[in-house]
């Protein structure tokens, strides 16, 4: 399957529906980052939403750069906070 | 009392299998499952889509859920220090609720909107027995849980309720009748951050979790009498309020680390459902329904969420089974 990669900001109520999750695959990732099956319909929600398009280079780069904020800033806490959440992982996009 | 069979007029047959061709609203009692049934009522038919629901106000993880898709209550929340934050959520937008009166995060939850039930959670370190119940306005301090916990396996009505294992509890479980906790029979394997379902103290179901390093696929179930080990999930995954629903149609959604699974269960197995559109774990999922639920908050990436998913299974026109013993 091919994707389309995009920053888009969740609206809440509606952002997508039942039936977009039924025509095309999304999956949403830190940074705003929406990876979107790459056809007519998946296109045309990203245009609908206002989405700037990026490579997956591209996307990928700022994933990695809000995981890598977030793994600086677990590895900061203390051993007790640490057990209520562990180390964010890298996360490798579609 | 009036007996069924002269209000609908046909009588509650007990019999070794389902009859081939029940009429419309007949009940049984299947002896071979041990399980009382009815003809054409809506049951679960086909596999479930996930729709994006209204934003929490704020980034929230760690909290704690009850009620449905159309009246849902999420509370608590470990964003920063242990919350006592409270909201309503009414199918498309949420709204400010009562506040706890003991700032939780990790708590479990159960009941309504209206009759909401927090108990247990806060930091690993300081695990609380507290408990509290909502009346749609505000929360008021009842009696405590024989034991402080916290990611513990919780679920129920606010006046019929279980719960049971989490961190640092082994394996002791107790019920709440509305009044007190009273202890049961241990289940069978400790852990904690644990998913959990079910609509009364006799019937709950409690599913994956967290111990020695290793995420669980477990499955045990409290019939009121006993616990029993049941089918395992299909993934591995700490589920702490991530479970909705009742012991027969039951909902795993998200979960740690990060995933976007969600699988449901229907009384005896588990099957793959269609995922999250975002990977969430620690988010709230609605205690009441596993058909017509939500998913809110969570963590992602090291990053709190504020977004909520809403999740829809068809429904047709079936069998369907009434209680189990």
């Amino acid at each position: 399957m091919s994707y389309k990669y995009a920053i888009i900001t969740n609206t809440g109520k509606d952002f997508f529906t039942h039936q977009d999750r039924l025509d095309f695959s999304i999956e949403g990732y830190i940074g705003d980052v929406w990876v979107v099956g790459d056809n007519e319909k998946g296109v045309a929600w990203i245009a609908n939403k206002n989405g700037v398009e990026k490579t997956k280079t591209e996307a990928q780069a700022i994933v990695d750069a809000k995981l890598s904020t977030s793994q600086t800033q677990w590895d900061a806490l203390s051993e007790a906070d640490k057990f209520n959440d562990s180390r964010p992982t890298d996360i490798t996009l579609p | 009392m009036t007996a069924y069979n002269v209000i609908r007029g046909l009588k509650v047959k007990y019999l070794g299998s389902d009859p081939s061709n029940p009429e419309n609203g007949e009940v049984w009692y299947n002896t071979s499952s041990n399980t009382l049934k009815i003809k054409n009522v809506l049951i679960p038919s086909g596999t479930g889509t996930w729709g994006s629901g209204g934003s929490l106000p704020a980034v929230n993880n760690g909290l704690a859920g009850a009620g449905t898709q159309t009246s849902g209550l999420v509370f608590g929340s470990r964003t920063g220090p242990q919350s006592s934050s409270a909201y309503e959520y009414d199918g498309s937008s949420w709204s400010g609720g009562g506040g706890l009166n003991n700032p939780q995060g990790n708590n479990n939850g159960a009941g309504s909107q209206s009759a909401g039930l927090s108990f247990g959670g806060g930091p690993s370190g300081s695990p609380t027995n507290k408990t509290e119940e909502y009346n749609g306005s505000s929360w008021s301090n009842v009696n405590n849980m024989g034991f402080t916990r916290t990611l513990a396996a919780g679920s129920g009505t606010q006046i019929s309720a279980v719960v049971a294992t989490g961190y640092s509890n082994g394996t002791r479980a107790q019920t709440y009748d509305g009044t007190n906790w009273s202890t049961i029979s241990n289940v069978g394997s400790p852990r904690y951050s644990v998913g959990a379902a079910g609509d009364s103290d006799s019937a709950f179901v409690m599913f994956g979790g967290y111990i020695s390093g290793a995420n669980k696929t477990l499955t045990e179930e409290w019939n009121g009498t006993a616990w029993s080990e049941q089918n395992d999930m299909n993934n591995a995954r700490q589920l702490y309020s991530g479970g909705c629903g009742t012991q027969s149609v039951a909902l795993a959604a998200g979960g740690g680390p990060d995933s976007n699974k969600v699988e449901s269960y229907n009384g005896t197995s588990w099957s793959n459902e269609n995922n999250l559109a975002t990977a969430r774990r620690s988010g709230a999922a609605g205690s009441q329904s596993g058909t017509a639920s939500f998913f809110a908050g969570g963590r992602n990436g090291g990053t709190d969420q504020s977004i909520t998913e809403e999740f829809t299974t068809p429904l047709s026109l079936g069998v369907g089974t009434i209680s189990t013993v």
